[in-house]
C-alpha cells in the first residue's frame, strides 16, 4: 500500500527519520518497502493564483477572460473551466511553464482574446483525473506560492508490502505505531471530537444482524443535513497521493479514514434505504445486486449481503451497491463500520472476482475493536466537511464481543530460537512498544495482551518472531548447527542421482543437448498426432485451470517434448541436432495411482557428426541410437548380453513399424524402447522421416545396475584372434549367430580355454553372397588362462564353432 | 644406389647377391662341379663375400633408413590451421548444471537428498505447512489443479493410513517433500529436497514451472544463527569466498521467524556499479544491472519451522526445533550465467544451449 511519508508525522510525538532512513528501518524490520516514489513532482513552476475578476469572452460563449494575481503581477487569463469564479485560488502557470504532458505553456491566443498564463485543472498538473473544472485551492491561499508548498501537494511516497500476516500495516497508523516502535517515539491517535445531536440515531434507523458468524459487529451513525460536494484540496491530494481518486466529500472521507485507520466504511443514502433499515443477512439464491462498479451480480446463499427491509443494497465488506449510492442529492447519509468474519469475505469476494481495498483488509483481519472508533472519526470528518449533525448515539450491534488475548512469552525461549541474548528489557519494550500490553511478569517470564489489531498473535513463537524483528535479524550471529548422534536416513535418493550422473555422461558423449521441459503439453502434442486409442499409456492427466492450451496435460512421453524441441529448432535452420533430457512423465496408473517415472529420452536427428572436412555426411539410424542405448547399459555395469532387444508389432505406434524395438533388461525388467519416429509422427511435429529416439525409465535402469564393477585378473598370456566371415540366410539375426559363437565349447573347455567374445567388423549383401543372403564377419577372440594358445588348438576350436554355425543356422563359410 | 625408394633399392640388391636365386647361392650351387680339394677353399671364399655382401648391404639398408627419415622430416609442415576431428560432446542444461552444483554444496554439509511427487494433495502442500484453505497466504501460489478424477498420492507408511492427501494439485514448492519425510521418520531430519514447482503464472519474470531447492534441518537445540551460519556457508561455497548473506524479516506460512535472504551481488561484488564505470569520478557510476544497484540479490527464503508444522507431523516442538528454507534454482543458474531472459531456459532453442559447454 502507498503510505505518504508527511502524513505519518500526524501520528508520530517525536521526530520522523527522512523518507530514506524511515523506509530502510521498515524494510528491516519485515515491512518491505519496495520503491519510493515522491508525489507533486509534476507540480514545478505551478504556483497558486487568485482569481480577481470573471468576465464573459467577446468572442466564445463557453470561455471567460479572468483578471488573476500570482503573487507577482496581474494577468489576463483566459479560462474555459465551468466552476472559475471570482475569489478563488487555482492553480496557475505563467509562460514558459512545462505541464506534465510536455506542453509548454505561452502568450497564446484564444478567439482574440491573448492569454498570459493558464488556470489548471488536476488532471492538467498530473495530481489525478479531474479535468472537469480548475483545482479549488479555497480562498484563503496566499498568491505566489508554490503549489508543492501547499499541505498535501508533495511528499515521499513509500510503496509498503505487508505480507498477510501484516493486516495492521494497511494503515498509516499502522505503519506509524511500527515507526515508533523502531525509534522509540510515541504513537499519538486522531481527534475524533464529535459533537452529537439530542435527535438520536435509534429514532431515524434500526440495524439487525441476522447471522453473527459472519458479522461480529456493526456500527452505524447517521450523519443529517450533509451536502455533497468536493473535499478540501489537502484530503484530495492525500487520496490521489496514496492512489485512490478523490470523488466526493463524504466517500472520500470514508476512503480517508481507511487510508488512516485501515478500517473499510462503506456509507449509504440512508433516503434510499428501505424503511432506514440495515439487515446483515445471507443472500437469497435467487437475489441480485448491482455493485458500484456498474456489474449486475447474481448472489448465492454463501454471500453475506447488508439488506434494507426488501433487498440487498451491499456486497457486505467487498462492495456497496448501485442503488442505495451516495450522489449529489443526498442529505442523510448511513455511515457503516462493522466488522466481517475473514473467509467468508474472501469466498464472496473470489466467487465474484472482486478484490477491493475493503476485502482485502476484511480477508486478511480487520480489528474487531476499532468499528465505533473509525465511525466516529468518519463521521467528525464528515460533519466537518459536508456539514450536517450527528445524531447522538451509534447503533452498535455486537453480538460476538471479543476478549482479548494473553500469551505467555518465557525470555529464555526467545534466544534459544534465535541463539542470540536478548535482555528480558529489550524483550518487553519492544512488544510494549508494538501495542502489547503486560498483564503478569515473573522473573523468567510475562504474560501479555495482544492488541485487538493483531489478533493473529496468538502464540509465543509469533511474541519471539516480533522481539526478533525489532530487534533487526542483523544482530543474530553465524554458527552451523550441532548434530545429534542419531543418523537421519540413508540418502535415497544416491544411487538413483548416479545412475543419471553416468546417463547423463553417456548422452554427452554422444553429442546430445541436455534441455529442460515444461511438464505440461498441449493435448494435440502429448498425442504425437495419433489415435490416442493406440497408445499403450492411459489418457493424460489434465490441468482443471491450466494457462494456456498449449500447456494443457501433463506428459505421459518425453518424446513429444523433444519432438517439440526439434521443431522448434527447425524453425532456425537447426535440423541437425541431438537432444536428450532427464525427466518426469505423468501417468494415471494402475488403480487410482498417479505415476511419475523418471525418464531419460533422447532423439537424434540429421547428420551423425558435426559438419567437417573430416568426416562423411552420413545421416543418423537406427544404429546410433542403439548404440547409446549399449553404451549406457555397459556404464552401468549391466551385461549386454543378458539384455534383449525385442520387437513389439503393434505395442510402439509412434515408431516405424520396421525399425523399432522394446529394450528388456536381464530379469525381463521394461527398461523402455528406441527405435526411429513413425513418418507421421515426425510430420506432426513438422520434421522430415529419418528422427531416431529412445525413452528408458530410470527406475529400472537403477534396479539393474551395478555400479561398482569388481576387477577381473588380467590374463598374463596374450589371446588369440581369428576371423570368421559366413553366409547366413536373412532371416538369421545377429544375436542368434553370437550366441552360437559365444555360447560354451566343449573343445575349448576341455583344453582350458574358451571365447572371450566375437566382434562383428563387417556385414555385405549383394551379388557375392546371392539373393536372401548376407555375410557376417567376426573377429573372434579365444584365451586360455595358463598359456598362449597354439594354431592348432585355436584351429580345433574355430572349427567347431564353424560346425554349430553349419549345423544349427545354415551358415556357410565365406572364404 | 641413391635414386628413387633407398629402402627398396638396397633390399633389390640384397636380393640379387644374397637371395635364394642369388649370385651367392649360384655360386654355391656351383661347387659341386668342383674337384674336392679346391672345394673348401672356394666355400671360404664364397662365404667371405657373402659376409662382405651382408654387411655392405646392412649397412647401406641404415643409411637408407637414415635417409628416408631424414626425407620425411625434412617435408613440408602439414596445415595446422586446418580444424581437428570435432568430438560432439553435449553440453549440460544451464538449471540442471546448477542443481547439481547446489545439491553439491549441501551434501557436504551433512544434508541428504530426498524427492517427492509432484503432483501432490492440498495436504501436504498447504494444510500440513499451516495453511489452511481460504488463507490469504494461498495468494502468495497460485495453484494448478488436476481434474484427474483420481486422489491424490496417499503417504504410504507401515502400519497405517497417511492423512487425507484432498484435492490433487501440482506442488507449488517442494515443502511436501519436508512434511512427507517429517511424516515418514523419527528426528533429526536433515535433508535436501530439489525438484520442479508449478504455480500459474507466466509473464517475463515467471514461468509456469521453475525448480526450487529447499533444506530442513531438524534436531535438538537448532538455532535461527545457525541457519544464518549454514547459509553464509552456503553462499561462500557457491558463490565465492567473498559473498554475504544478509537476512531480512518476512513471512512464511511454515515458519516463523521468517526472513528473506539477500547474497551479495556476485557480479559487481555488493558495490552496486557496474564494472568500469567507477574509474571515471566525474560522471555519475552506472548501477549494476544485475542487482538494479542494491548491492544485494534476492535469493531465499527461510527461518525456523513453525511449531504448528511440528504439530502436524507429530514431532514435539519443545524437544526439537529446525529451520528451513528454500531457492529457486532457475534464477541461480540466471545470475550465475547472466541469462537476463527467463524464458530463454524452457525454449530449448540450440543457440542457448550450446553456450553452456
Ligand atoms: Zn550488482
Amino acid at each position: 500500500m502507498k503510505i505518504l511519508h508527511p502524513w505519518l508525522a500526524d501520528y508520530i510525538d517525536g521526530p520522523l527519520p527522512d523518507p530514506e532512513s524511515t523506509a530502510r528501518s521498515l524494510t528491516f524490520a519485515g515491512l518491505e518497502v519496495e520503491s519510493i516514489d515522491w508525489f507533486g513532482r509534476s507540480t514545478g513552476g505551478i504556483v497558486v493564483a487568485r482569481v480577481e475578476t470573471v468576465g464573459p469572452h467577446p468572442n466564445a460563449a463557453k470561455l471567460s477572460v479572468c483578471e488573476v494575481f500570482d503573487g507577482d503581477s496581474h494577468r489576463k487569463v483566459v479560462c474555459g473551466a465551468p466552476n472559475v469564479r471570482a475569489g478563488m485560488c487555482a492553480p496557475f502557470a505563467g509562460p514558459g511553464t512545462r505541464l506534465v504532458n510536455g506542453m509548454e505553456v505561452g502568450e497564446r491566443e484564444f478567439r482574440g482574446v491573448v492569454s498570459s498564463g493558464m488556470l489548471l485543472s488536476a488532471a492538467e498538473i498530473g495530481l489525478w483525473d479531474d479535468a472537469s473544472g480548475l483545482l479549488d485551492l479555497g480562498g484563503e491561499r496566499k498568491p505566489g506560492t508554490p503549489l508543492r508548498d501547499l499541505p498535501g501537494f508533495s511528499g515521499a511516497v513509500l510503496d509498503v508490502s505487508a505480507t498477510p500476516n501484516r493486516p495492521d500495516a494497511l494503515s498509516h497508523i499502522g505503519v506509524a505505531r511500527e515507526v515508533t516502535a523502531l525509534t522509540g517515539t510515541r504513537l499519538r491517535m486522531p481527534e475524533t471530537d464529535l459533537e452529537e445531536n439530542a435527535k438520536q440515531t435509534t429514532e431515524v434507523a434500526k440495524v439487525r444482524i441476522e447471522d453473527p458468524e459472519r458479522c461480529g459487529r456493526y456500527v452505524a451513525r447517521v450523519i443529517e443535513g450533509v451536502s455533497i460536494g468536493p473535499s478540501p484540496a489537502w484530503l484530495r491530494a492525500r487520496l490521489a497521493a496514496a492512489g485512490i481518486r478523490p470523488i466526493y466529500n463524504v466517500v472520500d472521507v470514508t476512503n480517508y479514514v481507511l487510508l488512516e485507520m485501515g478500517h473499510p466504511l462503506h456509507a449509504f443514502d440512508l433516503d434510499l434505504l428501505d424503511s432506514a433499515t440495515i439487515i446483515v443477512r445471507r443472500a437469497n439464491p435467487d437475489e441480485t445486486l448491482v455493485t458500484l462498479d456498474d456489474v449486475e451480480r447474481r448472489l448465492d446463499r454463501e454471500d453475506l449481503v447488508i439488506a434494507d427491509a426488501s433487498s440487498p443494497v451491499a456486497l457486505a465488506g467487498v462492495m456497496g451497491g448501485q442503488t442505495s449510492e451516495v450522489s449529489p442529492k443526498t442529505e442523510r447519509i448511513l455511515l457503516e463500520s462493522a466488522w466481517f468474519e475473514p473467509i467468508g469475505i474472501r469466498r464472496s469476494a473470489r466467487r465474484h472476482g472482486l478484490h477491493s481495498e475493503s476485502s482485502h483488509r476484511f480477508e486478511r483481519g480487520a480489528d474487531p475493536a476499532i468499528p465505533l472508533l473509525a465511525a466516529d472519526r468518519a463521521a467528525s470528518l464528515i460533519s466537518r466537511l459536508a456539514g450536517g449533525v450527528v445524531l447522538g448515539g451509534a447503533l452498535d450491534v455486537h453480538p460476538r464481543p471479543v476478549t482479548p488475548q494473553n500469551v505467555t512469552l518465557r525470555f529464555d525461549r526467545t534466544c534459544d530460537v534465535l541463539g542470540l541474548r536478548i535482555e528480558p528489557e529489550d524483550q518487553e519494550r519492544a512488544l510494549v512498544g508494538l501495542g502489547f500490553r503486560v498483564v503478569d511478569r515473573a522473573p523468567d517470564r510475562l504474560l501479555l495482551e495482544v492488541p485487538s489489531f493483531r489478533t493473529e498473535m496468538s502464540r509465543e513463537i509469533d511474541l519471539i518472531e516480533e522481539v526478533a524483528r525489532l530487534h533487526g535479524y542483523d544482530a543474530i550471529p553465524s554458527t552451523l548447527p550441532g548434530r545429534s548422534p542419531e543418523s537421519s536416513r540413508p540418502d535415497e535418493a544416491g544411487r538413483e542421482e548416479e545412475v543419471v550422473s553416468r546417463v547423463r555422461e553417456a548422452a554427452s558423449a554422444a553429442g546430445c543437448r541436455e534441455v529442460v521441459n515444461y511438464s505440461f503439453l498441449s493435448e494435440s502434442d502429448v498425442s504425437m498426432g495419433l489415435d490416442m486409442k493406440t497408445l499403450p499409456e492411459a489418457r493424460p492427466l489434465r490441468l482443471s485451470n491450466p494457462l494456456t492450451t498449449e500447456h494443457s496435460v501433463m506428459r505421459t512421453t518425453m518424446l513429444a517434448s523433444l519432438l517439440g524441441n526439434l521443431r522448434y529448432n527447425r524453425r532456425f535452420q537447426r535440423s541437425d541436432l541431438k537432444l536428450y533430457e532427464v525427466g518426469r512423465v505423468y501417468l494415471a496408473g494402475q488403480g487410482d495411482l498417479i505415476e511419475e517415472p523418471n525418464r531419460l529420452a533422447a532423439v537424434f536427428s540429421g547428420r551423425r557428426a558435426p559438419l567437417s572436412w573430416t568426416q562423411e555426411g552420413a545421416v543418423v539410424d537406427f544404429y546410433d541410437v542403439k548404440g547409446l542405448v549399449e553404451t549406457i547399459l555397459r556404464r552401468l555395469g549391466v551385461n549386454l548380453a543378458e539384455c534383449q532387444f525385442e520387437i513389439d508389432e503393434n505395442g510402439l505406434p509412434w515408431l516405424h513399424p520396421r525399425s523399432a524395438c522394446r529394450v528388456v533388461g536381464p530379469s525381463g525388467e521394461r527398461l523402455g524402447w528406441l527405435g526411429e519416429v513413425h513418418p507421421g509422427v515426425a510430420a506432426h511435429f513438422e520434421l522430415a522421416p529419418g528422427v531416431m529416439a529412445v525413452e528408458l525409465e530410470v527406475d529400472a535402469l537403477t534396479t539393474i545396475s551395478h555400479l561398482v564393477p569388481s576387477y577381473k585378473t588380467i590374463p598374463r598370456f596374450p589371446a588369440v584372434y581369428r576371423d570368421l566371415a559366413v553366409v547366413v540366410g536373412e532371416d538369421v539375426n545377429a544375436e542368434q549367430i553370437r550366441r552360437l559363437i559365444e555360447a560354451p565349447l566343449p573343445e575349448a573347455e576341455h583344453i582350458g580355454a574358451r571365447v572371450v567374445d566375437a566382434t562383428l567388423f563387417d556385414m555385405y549383401t549383394g551379388p557375392q553372397v546371392g539373393e536372401g543372403k548376407r555375410s557376417l564377419a567376426y573377429a573372434i577372440r579365444y584365451q586360455a588362462t595358463d598359456r598362449t594358445l597354439t594354431d592348432t588348438e585355436t584351429s580345433r576350436m574355430h572349427l567347431a564353432i564353424v560346425a554349430r554355425l553349419e549345423n544349427e543356422l545354415g551358415a556357410a563359410l565365406r572364404v | 644406389m641413391a635414386a628413387g625408394d633407398p629402402i627398396a633399392e638396397v633390399d633389390s640388391v640384397r636380393v640379387r647377391f644374397l637371395g635364394k636365386k642369388g649370385e651367392v647361392s649360384r655360386l654355391l650351387k656351383q661347387m659341386g662341379k668342383l674337384p674336392p680339394d679346391e672345394r673348401p677353399k672356394v666355400g671360404q671364399a664364397a662365404n667371405t663375400v657373402r659376409d662382405a655382401i651382408e654387411t655392405a648391404v646392412r649397412q647401406a639398408l641404415d643409411n637408407a633408413r637414415d635417409e628416408a627419415l631424414r626425407r620425411e622430416l625434412a617435408g613440408p609442415p602439414i596445415d595446422v590451421t586446418l580444424p581437428g576431428r570435432p568430438l560432439d560432446v553435449g553440453p549440460r542444461h544451464p538449471v540442471s548444471r546448477t542443481w547439481d552444483e547446489v545439491v553439491d554444496v549441501f551434501r557436504k554439509m551433512g544434508f541428504e537428498a530426498a524427492s517427492g511427487p509432484e503432483i501432490e494433495g492440498d495436504f501436504y502442500n498447504f494444510e500440513a505447512l499451516n495453511i489452511p484453505p481460504e488463507h490469504p497466504a494461498r495468494d502468495m501460489q497460485d495453484t494448478f489443479y488436476l481434474n484427474s478424477g483420481r486422489p491424490a498420492p496417499a503417504m504410504t507408511t507401515e502400519g497405517g493410513e497417511g492423512p487425507d492427501p484432498g484435492d490433487v494439485l501440482l506442488r507449488t514448492h517442494t515443502s511436501p517433500v519436508q512434511v512427507r519425510a517429517m511424516l515418514r521418520q523419527a528426528p533429526p531430519v536433515r535433508i535436501i529436497c530439489p525438484g520442479k514447482v508449478y504455480r500459474r503464472d507466466s509473464d517475463p519474470t515467471h514461468t509456469p514451472m521453475f525448480h526450487q531447492i529447499e533444506g530442513l534441518w531438524v534436531d535438538r537445540n537448532v538455532t535461527m544463527a545457525d541457519l544464518k551460519g549454514t547459509l553464509q556457508l552456503f553462499a561462500k561455497a557457491f558463490f565465492g569466498t567473498k559473498a554475504q548473506v544478509r537476512f531480512r524479516p518476512s513471512y512464511f506460512q511454515f515458519t516463523e521467524p521468517s526472513a528473506e535472504v539477500d547474497v551479495s551481488c556476485s557480479i559487481c561484488g555488493g558495490s552496486g556499479t557496474a564494472a568500469g564505470a567507477s574509474a571515471r569520478s566525474t560522471v555519475e557510476p552506472e548501477s549494476c544491472k544485475t542487482c538494479s544497484g542494491t548491492g544485494w540479490l534476492e535469493i531465499l527464503g527461510a527461518g525456523m519451522v513453525d511449531p504448528a508444522v511440528f504439530e502436524a507431523v507429530n514431532y514435539d516442538p519443545e524437544i526439537w526445533s529446525g529451520f528451513a528454507f528454500g531457492m529457486g534454482i532457475d534464477r541461480v543458474a540466471m545470475l550465475k550465467y547472466q541469462i537476463d531472459d527467463l524464458r530463454m531456459l524452457f525454449e530449448n532453442d540450440a543457440r542457448f544451449l550450446e553456450q553452456f559447454p
